[in-house]
C-alpha cells in the first residue's frame, strides 16, 4: 500500500509523507519544509561559492581563463570552419563563441551532477540532512556563475563584430532561466544515476560526445535542414535552449514562440523526472555511498 | 521526544556498483543478489520523554550507532515509524565532512549552516568557534593541511556550538591533548545541559552511568535490556565478562 518502511501509524500526513518528514528532521525539523528548502539554497551557494573560489584563486590567470578558453576554442575552430561552411567570421563567431559557452555549461551540470551526492558523503552520512537537491544544486550554482562570466565575453565579443545592445536583448533573461533549470534538473538526474552505478559515466561521456556533434554548436543549425536532417533539431531540446539565447543576443529579438513551448515541453519532463527521482531515493541514497 | 515503534533497519546487500558487476550478477541469478542483506535494528520499540538521559550499551556491532543515526534520520528505517520531536543534533565522527580545499573559516560557515544554524546565528557565533578550536592562523589555512587533532577540534567547535532539543551522542572525545579534552568535556557538558534529551553511545561505563540515568542494553540489533542505569549496567557487565 506505501512504500516499505513508512510509518505505520501517521494521525497527521499520509505514511510515506510523515516518514520523510522525520527522514529529514535533524536539526531542520525546526524549520518548516518550505524553511528547510530555502535553508538547503542557502547551504548550496555556500558550497559553490567554495567551489568557485577554488577554481578561480587556485590558477594565475583565475577567472579570466574560464573566459579565455571557450574564446581561443571559438577562435580556432571559427576560422576553420568558417572558412569549410564559407560563412563570414564576423556572424560565425560570436554564434560559435556562445554555444561553446552554454555547451560548457551543459557539460558541467552533467559532470558536476554526476559526482555531486558521492562527494557529499561526509555530509549525508555524518552530519545533517537537509534536502538532498541541495547538493546537485550546489553545482549548478557555480557552473552558472561561470556561464555568466562568459557570457560577457560573449557580449563583448558581439560587441567588437558590430553588435549593439538594443531592447531585444532582454529576451535573453527567460532563456537564462531556463538553462538554470534546464542545469539543474540533469545535474539532478545524472547525480542520482551517477551514485547508483558509478561507471555510468563512460557511457555519459559517449552520449554527450554524440549530442555535440548532433546538435549545431560547431556548424549552422541550417546546415542540418540542407541535409534532410531536420528532426534532430526539432527533438533536441539543446537545439531550442540554445536558439532562445542566441535570437536575442545574436540578433537582438524575440525568440520564435515554438522554441519556448518546446524548451518549456522538456523542462517539465525533466524537472517532473529529477522530482520523482529525488522522491525515490530520498530514503534509499544514504545506502548506496 | 523519541518514539520509535516496532523500528527494523535492513541495510540493503551490498550492491552492484558497476555495469560489469550487475551483468555477473545476471548471470549469477538473483540468489547472489540476495545475499549479504543485514538487518541491524530488530522491531525496537522504544519511548523516549523530555528530560530523559539515556545511555546505550552493546557489544562492538550490535546496532548502537546505527539506532543513533535512525533517531537523527540518516538512515529511514526499513520497517516502522521514527517520530522525534525538537531539534535533533548528533555528534559522530567529528573528522568528516569537510571541504578539504576550503579554509578553517569556510568550513565553520559550511558546517554551521549544515547543522541547521543562519548565516547571522553563525557570524555570531564564529569568534566563540574559533577561539574554541585554539586553531589561531591554522584558520586561514585550507583544512587539507590540518592534523587528525585539528579536524576534531575544528569539527566539535563547531558542533557544540548549537542548541538542540535532542542530542545524539557517540563517543566523540577521543582525540586532542588533554588540556583540549577537558575543555572539550566542560563545553560538551553545557550542551548537555542545555538539551532536553540526551541519548549517548559509549563503551565506558562510568561516562554512561554519570550522564545518564537510563540505559538500554542492544544486543545484535535488539533491545535487551531498558531500565535505570545501574541495573542495566550490572546485567551487561555479569554478561560480557
Amino acid at each position: 500500500m506505501s512504500e516499505p518502511g513508512a510509518t505505520t501509524a501517521a494521525p497527521v500526513a499520509p505514511a510515506a509523507e510523515r516518514a520523510a518528514g522525520t527522514a529529514r528532521g535533524g536539526v531542520l525539523a525546526r524549520l518548516g519544509q518550505r524553511q528547510a528548502h530555502l535553508h538547503a539554497f542557502s547551504i548550496a551557494w555556500q558550497l559553490a561559492r567554495l567551489d568557485l573560489l577554488r577554481r578561480y584563486t587556485s590558477t594565475m590567470l583565475g577567472m579570466l581563463w574560464a573566459i579565455l578558453s571557450p574564446l581561443c576554442m571559438a577562435a580556432i575552430i571559427g576560422t576553420v570552419f568558417g572558412k569549410l561552411f564559407q560563412v563570414e567570421l564576423k556572424t560565425f563567431l560570436p554564434y560559435l563563441f556562445l554555444n561553446l559557452t552554454f555547451w560548457a555549461f551543459f557539460v558541467a551540470c552533467l559532470d558536476g551532477g554526476a559526482i555531486s551526492f558521492i562527494a557529499a558523503e561526509g555530509y549525508i552520512k555524518q552530519i545533517a540532512r537537509v534536502p538532498l537537491l541541495a547538493y546537485p544544486l550546489r553545482m549548478v550554482m557555480a557552473a552558472f556563475v561561470t556561464l555568466l562570466l562568459g557570457l560577457l565575453a560573449v557580449v563583448l565579443v558581439v560587441f567588437l563584430f558590430g553588435g549593439r545592445p538594443t531592447p531585444g536583448w532582454a529576451w535573453v533573461l527567460p532563456g537564462l532561466a531556463a538553462w538554470f533549470f534546464f542545469g539543474v534538473a540533469l545535474a539532478t538526474i545524472s547525480g542520482i544515476a551517477n551514485t547508483w552505478m558509478r561507471d555510468l559515466s563512460y557511457i555519459q561521456t559517449v552520449a554527450v560526445q554524440a549530442l555535440f556533434y548532433a546538435t549545431p554548436i560547431m556548424f549552422p543549425s541550417s546546415l542540418l535542414v540542407a541535409h534532410g536532417l531536420q528532426p534532430l533539431l526539432t527533438w533536441n531540446p539543446l537545439y531550442h535552449l540554445l536558439i532562445i539565447v542566441q535570437v536575442p543576443l545574436l540578433f537582438g529579438n524575440r525568440p520564435p514562440v515554438e522554441h519556448y513551448v518546446a524548451v518549456a515541453l522538456s523542462l517539465v519532463l525533466l524537472l517532473g523526472l529529477a522530482f520523482v527521482g529525488l522522491r525515490f531515493v530520498r530514503r534509499r541514497l544514504v545506502f548506496w555511498l | 521526544m523519541i518514539e520509535l515503534r516496532d523500528v527494523t533497519l535492513t541495510f540493503p546487500p551490498p550492491r552492484a556498483r558497476s555495469i560489469r558487476e550487475r551483468l555477473n550478477r545476471l548471470r549469477g541469478g538473483a540468489a547472489v543478489h540476495e545475499a549479504g542483506a543485514v538487518t541491524a535494528l530488530h522491531d525496537l520499540e522504544l519511548l523516549v520523554p523530555p528530560g530523559d538521559r539515556v545511555g546505550i550499551i552493546g557489544l562492538n556491532g550490535a546496532g548502537k550507532t546505527t539506532l543513533l543515526k535512525v533517531m537523527c534520520g540518516i538512515y529511514a528505517p526499513t520497517q516502522g515509524s521514527v517520530v522525534v520531536e525538537g531539534d535533533v543534533a548528533c555528534l559522530f565522527e567529528l573528522a568528516t565532512g569537510f571541504e578539504m580545499e576550503a579554509t578553517g573559516w569556510d568550513n565553520i560557515r559550511t558546517r554551521g549552516l549544515l547543522l541547521g544554524l543562519s548565516a547571522s546565528e553563525i557570524r555570531d557565533r564564529m569568534r566563540d568557534i574559533a577561539d574554541f578550536t585554539e586553531l589561531g592562523d591554522a584558520l586561514d589555512r585550507p583544512v587539507k593541511t590540518y592534523s587528525m587533532g585539528m579536524f576534531v577540534r575544528l569539527g566539535f567547535a563547531v558542533s557544540t556550538a548549537i542548541s538542540p532539543d535532542v542530542l545524539l551522542l557517540d563517543e566523540v572525545i577521543a582525540s586532542g591533548d588533554m588540556r583540549f579534552q577537558e575543555k572539550a568535556q566542560r563545553r560538551l557538558a553545557d550542551m548537555v545541559d542545555r538539551a532536553s534529551i540526551l541519548v549517548l553511545v559509549s563503551h565506558s561505563m562510568d561516562t554512561v552511568r554519570q550522564m545518564c540515568r537510563r540505559a538500554l542494553w542492544l544486543d545484535q540489533g535488539r533491545l535487551r535490556m531498558d531500565g535505570p542505569v545501574d541495573d542495566v549496567i550490572a546485567a551487561y557487565s555479569e554478561f560480557a565478562g
